[in-house]
């Protein structure tokens, strides 16, 4: 009696242990906290000659997978009113490209090939990003310029990303980013 | 028709299905044994009746004829000749005849060991009796009597038996126990009528006077009717050869003539049925009147004994063996598009009916859902209905019934894609960013997969036609409409309860 107890408690066990995958740990919405623009410029409002550009990540995490786009907005407080706010008219997002994590999870990496407000507002750049994870639930990186066509190459600037969003919150609405002219996420003059 | 039409013929075929569920007699809820039936039974549901002819008892030796070697005896063997013809002309009859009871008796290990006992029984009697030991001879034959009575030995060969009587017997009188002397070898007369001694004085005036007497009572008390014991011994040996009724023969000497005496014990009845008596000199005359007074004894006799019905209650059998459950499932798919394991849920519900002892038909029907992959490979959860039939092989131990399932299944599958392309994960299957290409995306939507599946399992009584069910079953998908033999392989395992009607 005892064992046939056993059994159907380990079969009750292994199904809800099997039935449960971990979540993912990046997914989500991300967005700078403040306008941490250390090193060189990248990304910047070329008429003020200051960084006011927010930058908003929105990530699928997918095991090795990630997937998302990078929106921009023209100021350094749209973090908390982004409802009253709208994207970057000249370039308002990019989709990101070979998106990867490791293992943990605890760092990704993706490129992305398009415009970036800034010099290349209007021209398409290849730029890497490379984030961790850090204590905080923070993510910390680097955006770096690989295009070799650019006079911006090599070029790299640190950012720092807060969760705003878990990917249950993502909407598909948050997810436009194309134009019938530039299917590779550049939006030029505004959505 | 009306819904609300529909929703009462519902309700109306639920109650009536309901009631007779529950109030049926408790009669038709447990399984009833094969019974005799006197009615009209199907040819096909007939079981031959087995009727034996015990071997003919002849009269007693007269007391002159004792110490003599002449023989005067009826001839038994045209006699069983006779009846065993009578008997073999019926339908749906197997007559066991001396031969076939010797046979059948001697087969069985038990027996034979029994018997062994009893010789061995025998052999020490024979050696006290020649040491002189007279009460240890005697105790030891007369348990040897009792073991080879048990083993109806005097069916077999009569002559064990008498002559372990004849020397308790004598061991008896020598042993000054002229009472009991008395009674053991009228046993001997009663098991071998027409016992002879060659010469007188062989054991003594006095056993010689002993066995006088004996044959004596034992021609003044003999009942040729009961040749073979009382229903008590009858029963035995019909329980023995698995008998439906015996027939017995003995002649007597009655008024100075030879009488033949029939009787006919029913086992149903456990008493005997029929007798009839003819004198043995109009039995050789063929066509005679008492000849045909015989055989139309014999075919009453036959005619009175009932049909034994196979099944005398098909329509409820079947619908007593009928095992119904429900449980819950859990399985996965060894070979699968996404890059790691999914698993998936559901429940199943299945009948199953037995067509004879170890083996049923069952279907089943099973709908499972998907729970997500760790890399989400596939997009959304998929539904699936799986439909099984089969047949189903099992045994009984005790409160477990287990059983081996092979079948057919059919797979429909419900809307399952799945994508190694974390793009069309996010921004979905039709955004442009997604690969669609088959390499990395499969679309399986509504698609049917066929295969062959084994089960193994086991039903654990819990309760009066209650049960617990385990099952573990594997499915190999050989017909698929389009690419899904991608999807194959599932192992599932089940636990549920049921109820057998």
């Amino acid at each position: 009696m005892q064992r046939a107890r056993l059994a159907l408690a380990l079969t009750v066990v292994s199904v809800f242990a099997v039935g449960c995958g971990s979540e993912s740990d990046l997914g989500g919405g991300w967005r700078v906290l403040e306008k941490p623009l250390l090193g060189d410029k990248i990304i910047y409002d070329e008429n003020s000659g200051e960084p006011e550009v927010g930058i908003e990540l929105l990530i699928g995490h997918y095991g090795p997978d990630v997937a998302g786009l990078v929106r921009f907005y023209r100021t350094n407080a749209f973090q908390f009113r982004r409802s009253e706010l709208k994207p970057d008219s000249d370039c308002a997002c990019t989709f990101m490209r070979k998106g990867k994590t490791a293992a943990d999870a605890s760092s990704l990496e993706f490129d992305l090939e398009g415009c970036v407000p800034g010099s290349a507002t209007r021209s398409s750049l290849l730029v890497r990003a490379t984030l961790e994870l850090d204590a905080s639930g923070q993510l910390d990186g680097k955006l770096t310029v690989l295009d070799n066509q650019s006079p911006l190459k090599g070029r790299s600037q640190k950012w720092t990303f807060k969760r705003v969003a878990t990917s249950g919150a993502i909407d598909s609405s948050d997810l436009i980013c194309e134009t019938p002219d530039a299917k590779d996420g550049n939006t030029f003059n505004g959505l | 028709m009306p819904a609300s039409s529909r929703v009462f013929a519902l309700a109306l075929a639920a109650a009536i299905a309901m009631s007779s569920l529950w109030g049926a007699p408790a009669s038709a809820r447990t399984l009833r044994p094969a019974t005799l039936r006197t009615g009209d039974v199907a040819d096909r549901a007939k079981q031959k009746r087995r009727i034996a002819l015990l071997p003919i008892k002849t009269s007693p030796v007269s007391p002159d004829e004792l110490f003599t070697a002449a023989r005067g005896q009826v001839p038994s063997r045209p006699i069983g000749k006779l009846l065993s013809t009578a008997l073999q002309s019926h339908d749906y009859v197997v007559a066991l005849g001396p031969t076939d009871i010797k046979r059948a008796l001697t087969r069985s290990g038990a027996t034979r060991a029994t018997r062994k006992v009893a010789q061995e029984r025998y052999r020490l009697g024979v050696e006290y009796y020649m040491s002189m030991a007279f009460d240890r001879a005697a105790k030891s034959l007369a348990l040897a009597a009792k073991l080879y009575r048990d083993v109806l030995q005097d069916l077999v060969d009569p002559k064990p038996l008498a002559d372990a009587y004849l020397i308790a017997g004598v061991s008896l009188v020598q042993a000054g126990q002229t009472k009991a002397a008395n009674d053991v070898l009228k046993q001997l007369f009663d098991v071998q009528p027409d016992r002879r001694f060659s010469r007188r004085g062989f054991y003594g005036p006095e056993v010689d006077k002993a066995l006088l007497n004996a044959l004596a009572d034992h021609r003044k008390s003999a009942r040729p009717e009961l040749a073979h014991g009382d229903r008590a011994r009858m029963h035995a040996v019909a329980r023995s050869l698995q008998l439906d009724a015996i027939i017995t023969a003995a002649t007597a000497t009655r008024d100075g003539r030879q009488v033949l005496y029939l009787s006919l014990y029913r086992e149903d009845h456990r008493a005997f049925a029929a007798r009839f008596s003819v004198d043995v000199s109009e039995i050789h005359e063929p066509g005679s009147d008492a000849i045909r007074a015989i055989e139309a004894w014999v075919a009453r006799s036959v005619a009175c004994l009932p049909i034994v019905e196979r099944d005398p209650q098909p329509t409820r059998r079947k619908y007593r063996n009928i095992w119904m459950d429900t449980s819950g499932t859990a399985g996965a798919f060894l070979r699968r598009p996404t890059r790691l394991q999914f698993f998936s849920l559901g429940f199943a519900a299945g009948v199953e009916q037995q067509m004879r002892p170890g083996l049923s038909w069952h279907g089943r029907l099973n709908v499972l859902t998907s729970l997500a992959d760790p890399y989400r490979d596939l997009v959304g959860s998929f539904n699936s209905l799986r439909g099984l039939l089969g047949v189903s092989f099992f045994t009984s131990l005790g409160r477990f019934r287990l059983f081996f399932r092979p079948g057919l299944e059919v797979h429909l599958l419900g809307s399952a894609v799945t994508t190694r392309d974390p793009d069309c994960k996010f921004f979905g299957l039709t955004h442009f960013k997604c690969d669609k290409r088959t390499k990395t995306t499969q679309n399986f939507e509504q698609d049917v997969l066929l295969g062959v599946n084994a089960a193994v399992g086991t039903q654990i009584a819990i309760g009066r036609d209650f049960f617990a069910a385990l099952q573990a079953s594997g499915t190999f998908y050989f017909l698929s409409q389009s690419e899904s033999v991608a999807l194959n392989l599932p192992v599932i395992g089940e636990i549920g309860l049921g109820y057998r009607f």
